[in-house]
């Protein structure tokens, strides 16, 4: 056993303030996009942002628990190297029962906004007596409500509770070395270790389906996909790698873990290419599906994305597959430290837009829809049962200032461009003498075929300065946890039983390798 | 068909992959013995780059098998629903690319698996009523052969060889013509 490598990381001072910029220039944004203004945009802003950060850096920690325990479980020693790694990152959790217990309170207590992000929300569309009832809303609501929404606070209490065990027996090996009970030839540590690890796993498994629907899926209430948890947990399964091997070169670069070979950036740089194309396949099978089927009430997830957030459709489907299957291809690729490196940097901005493109147009749906509503109401026009929204007879209105989605047609006034500020509250006013007397058009349907372009703004269609700053002040929090837990017990665990197969780790893949 | 190799060939067989691999370690620092193969049962770890080979090129030749599987399909398929017969399934236009996004994987993956097969087998001299020459029915079982070409060799060139192989532990020394 070599224990003469008892590596501590220090977090220095200067790594600290850095971190901690980056938590100011997070909180500068988020402060900016709730009080730059006390309109929606500036709402929905925040809480998308807030959303968005905490579900992509809290879903890392939960898949860092997954990563080790699928270990634990498969007896996959060669991570035991750098396990300490991923045992940091997944403290993050408790910093995500935070997160989530504040949002969640405030969606509780109904805090302005909070309506916007999530459809489900608005007490209008849930009273059958509204004049705003939307059915598929309500129908919905027995599982999309603030209290359900509460439970998923519980449920990262229950994976919090699992990353303690994992890190606490993982801890306490640098103290006590294992012992072997009669009977047993497996460690006892490393038995309680599995047995935690296969009860972790289904509970894992359904739980982040559920947390999934209830963060990123209801904000699209009247969307489901079955296959989206899937798709949202490999996301974030990428990611998680991604960052685990950029903190394994931040360490390297300190002089630490010097014992992590090529054979684990290969590894490592399979998973990354794997779970990229498992992403892919589960993109494609969610579109293609969707696509096929053509119903509406599914089709309006993509719909919106496609027509008017078509940057970021496709800069997703580049981030997060193309680049990293072409350039990860080869072994060499996938064993060199700049080119993984690369990739992973790449692969985490992808599926942090991944995200990004799953809640925002969601919400800028729920936000149109709302406009909408509000529109109608001006006029005075009879409303339907508003579930009708979710069919695909949308069409875009060009003579808006706020360019509204809408299921009617029949709407267009050339010429009638307003100047007025998009966040003009009473939008009502500034549209009304477009649409006076227009109302004898509504059964001429497809009368108008002609696609509007909606205004492009930053900050809704693509990530604007606001957004990155948040990401910035998430990643700030995030890395300084990751780092603070890293610092606290050694990088080496000595006396992990698969401690010396993680060393002499070898792929099986010849040409640069060392013959001994 | 029966192959013929018209070779002479002196081989050792070894109880265990560690002392084949230290026995390869030993041969090579010998300039004089020039290892033909070694055999073994089962793929053994770290023993390519031991024996001096380069990495299989045989994946180049899947890629190429793939992308060809790629265009073959994609393209037909294109040609098939807007040229020659086109249908309109489920009001979606002649050329759907989505649509053609599973079958051309599948064909893709058909194409560059079943491609690699057949090459291998064609540079390994293998396949259907091919009789290859074997040197001892153990080496497919537990033993693990370390082989030398002796076709050419003169007689102390073939003591010196069995020599090295008994003192890297070889259970047994033969040889055989294939």
């Amino acid at each position: 056993m070599s224990n003469q490598n008892n590596e501590i990381f220090v977090f220095d001072p200067k790594a600290k303030l850095f971190t901690f910029i980056l938590m100011a220039i997070g909180a500068l944004s988020l402060f900016l996009s709730y009080y730059s203004g006390t309109d929606d945009m500036n709402h929905i802003r925040f809480w998308t942002n807030y959303l968005h950060n905490s579900v992509f850096f809290v879903g890392i920690a939960f898949t860092a628990v997954l990563f080790l325990a699928c270990h634990a479980l498969a007896w996959g020693g060669w991570v035991a190297l750098f396990k300490r790694v991923n045992e940091a990152m997944m403290n993050f959790l408790y910093v995500g029962i935070v997160l989530f217990g504040i949002l969640a309170l405030c969606i509780w207590m109904n805090a302005e906004g909070t309506e916007l992000l999530y459809l489900w929300n608005n007490p209008d569309y849930l009273d059958p007596n509204h004049p705003h009832f939307d059915s598929l809303a309500f129908h919905k609501s027995p599982f999309v409500n603030p209290i359900v929404y509460f439970l998923t606070v519980v449920v990262l209490a229950i994976w919090a509770l699992f990353a303690y065990l994992f890190r606490k027996i993982s801890l306490a090996e640098d103290t006590t070395p294992y012992s072997i009970t009669e009977n047993n030839s497996v460690p006892d540590n490393v038995r309680k270790n599995r047995i935690y690890a296969a009860a972790f796993l289904p509970v894992a498994g359904f739980s982040s389906a559920f947390v999934i629907w209830q963060w990123v899926m209801s904000v699209d209430t009247h969307w489901y996909s079955t296959l989206f948890a899937w798709y949202c947990t490999v996301s974030l399964f990428v990611s998680m790698v991604s960052f685990t091997y950029l903190i394994v070169l931040y360490l390297r670069s300190k002089g630490l873990l010097k014992k992590f070979t090529a054979e684990h950036t290969h590894d490592l740089g399979k998973y990354i290419f794997g779970f990229s194309v498992f992403w892919a396949y589960l993109w494609f099978s969610q579109f293609m599906l969707i696509w096929y089927a053509n119903n509406g009430e599914e089709t309006q997830y993509f719909f919106i994305r496609f027509e008017q957030f078509k940057i970021l459709f496709f800069a997703n489907l580049l981030l997060n597959f193309v680049s990293p299957f072409l350039i990860l291809m080869m072994n060499t690729s996938k064993r060199t430290v700049g080119t993984l490196g690369f990739v992973a940097g790449l692969v985490i901005f992808g599926h942090w837009l991944d995200f990004y493109q799953m809640l925002k147009p969601g919400v800028w749906y729920n936000y149109e829809h709302k406009m909408h509503i509000m529109h109608e109401d001006a006029h005075g026009e009879v409303h339907g049962d508003h579930g009708e929204h979710s069919d695909n007879t949308y069409k875009l209105n060009t003579n808006q200032t706020i360019p509204v989605l809408t299921t009617y047609q029949g709407e267009e006034d050339e010429g009638d461009h307003h100047s007025d500020s998009h966040h003009d509250d009473d939008h009502a006013h500034t549209n009304e003498h477009s649409h006076t007397g227009d109302h004898g058009e509504h059964a001429d349907k497809g009368h108008h075929d002609s696609h509007a372009t909606p205004k492009f703004q930053v900050g809704v269609h693509i990530p604007g300065f606001i957004e990155f700053g948040v990401f910035a002040g998430f990643l700030g929090l995030f890395l300084f946890v990751t780092l603070t837990s890293i610092s606290r017990a050694p990088l080496y665990p000595a006396n992990d039983p698969y401690i010396l197969e993680s060393e002499h780790y070898d792929t099986g893949y010849g040409p640069d390798r060392d013959p001994h | 068909m029966k192959r013929v190799l018209n070779k002479k060939v002196l081989f050792g067989l070894y109880n265990d992959e560690e002392i084949l691999k230290d026995a390869v370690i030993h041969i090579n620092k010998d300039d004089d013995a020039e290892i033909m193969d070694v055999y073994s049962p089962f793929p053994v770890h770290g023993l390519d780059p031991l024996l001096g080979l380069s990495e299989s090129r045989i994946h180049i030749a899947g890629f190429i098998y793939g992308i060809t599987g790629t265009i073959i399909a994609f393209s037909f398929m294109t040609w098939v629903f807007t040229a020659d017969w086109p249908i309109i399934f489920g009001g979606k236009p002649y050329f759907s690319a989505p649509a053609f996004i599973p079958i051309t994987f599948e064909f893709t993956v058909l194409m560059a698996s079943v491609g690699m097969v057949v090459t291998f087998y064609l540079v390994n001299g293998l396949g259907f009523g091919v009789e290859n020459p074997y040197l001892h029915d153990r080496i497919t079982d537990d033993k693990f052969c370390i082989a030398f070409d002796i076709t050419h060799s003169t007689k102390e060139q073939i003591q010196a060889l069995s020599t090295l192989l008994e003192e890297t532990s070889a259970e047994e020394v033969h040889t055989k013509d294939i």
